[in-house]
């Protein structure tokens, strides 16, 4: 496992995913808050695979398809659904970035909201049930009493 | 020793800098084996993580390893077909890039029931084709239903 990178997967994720909302505040750019929800994702997913025992670095989408594909909890059972979630994000976000007819709907937007959320529930708890825990954080030591 | 619980049994792993993963990407194609470098690892061993000290686990997988551009294109389209019949129109495309077939399926949306079709017909073309790589995309109709096609791909199944 590589908690580092892990970690920095996951910061980057919550990065994307913030990014993607204030992309989308008040419906202005549906089609980045598509993108964004999508690489969100992707950095979830890569930080999942930071945290196997040999860790997975995937180097353009076909490779982490294919790293998918050859972990189990990914593609069986809930898995399967997860597979259904990724994929429509990146099929959608290929969309807006390549078809410059595509025009994102509210249906799609609201679409990649639900799948990322999706991910994000089936992953993080994975992810971070393995990651070490940070050190408690001692509270300040109570201010002197004051000089009489 | 690294823990292998990922991926079972690479036929190989090899440690080879992060330049010389590079070069064969990148500046020496032609000449590097196929199906070499799907996976990379760095840091696996939590030693070091800084990037000069970035080590990178190359593993051959035997199953990744035959999706040579030299097999049998006419038995790969006909078994795409027959996976992927009930699609409107299926393109298939090998990626050299990435070494890749990348298959593009025309659907009428981005459903759940289009979803669970693609990956019922992976899992079909995948026992034939146990070996081959495959990356499936989703495409929807534009609105005049015309296809889209991706560039330089062949069209394997079109029902309409």
């Amino acid at each position: 496992m590589n908690a580092g990178l892990a970690q920095q997967h996951l910061a980057r994720s919550d990065q994307h995913a913030k990014t993607a909302a204030a992309c989308g505040a008040g419906g202005s750019i549906f089609e980045w808050e598509i993108v964004m929800r999508f690489y969100a994702a992707l950095h979830m997913v890569d930080a999942y695979f930071a945290t196997k025992g040999t860790t997975i670095v995937a180097t353009n989408h076909s490779e982490r398809a294919a790293a998918i594909k050859r972990l189990p909890e990914l593609t069986t059972g809930r898995g399967a659904q997860f597979r259904t979630w990724y994929n429509r994000l990146r099929d959608v976000s290929e969309h807006v970035r390549y078809e410059p007819d595509f025009i994102a709907q509210q249906t799609h937007v609201d679409q990649a909201r639900k799948d990322l959320n999706s991910v994000d529930s089936y992953l993080r708890g994975k992810i971070t049930a393995v990651l070490p825990k940070p050190p408690p954080t001692t509270p300040p030591p109570p201010p002197p009493p004051p000089s009489p | 020793m690294m823990a292998m619980d990922s991926f079972s049994s690479p036929s190989t792993v090899e440690v080879v800098e992060p330049a010389t993963l590079l070069r064969r990407r990148h500046g020496e194609r032609s000449n590097a084996p196929p199906r070499q470098a799907l996976f990379a690892s760095r840091g696996a061993d939590g030693a070091d993580e800084s990037a000069a000290a970035v080590r990178v686990f190359v593993m051959t997988f035997d199953s990744a390893a035959t999706l040579s551009f030299e097999h049998d294109q006419q038995a790969l389209d006909a078994a795409i077909a027959r996976a992927f019949a009930g699609f409107e129109h299926v393109f298939a495309k090998e990626n050299a890039e990435t070494n890749f077939l990348d298959i593009f399926v025309v659907a009428a949306d981005f459903s759940d029931d289009v979803y669970a079709r693609v990956a019922a017909a992976e899992d079909r073309l995948a026992a034939e084709f146990p070996d081959t790589s495959v990356d499936v995309h989703v495409r929807v109709s534009d609105p005049s239903a015309r296809p889209r096609v991706p560039a330089g791909s062949r069209e394997v199944v079109r029902s309409r």
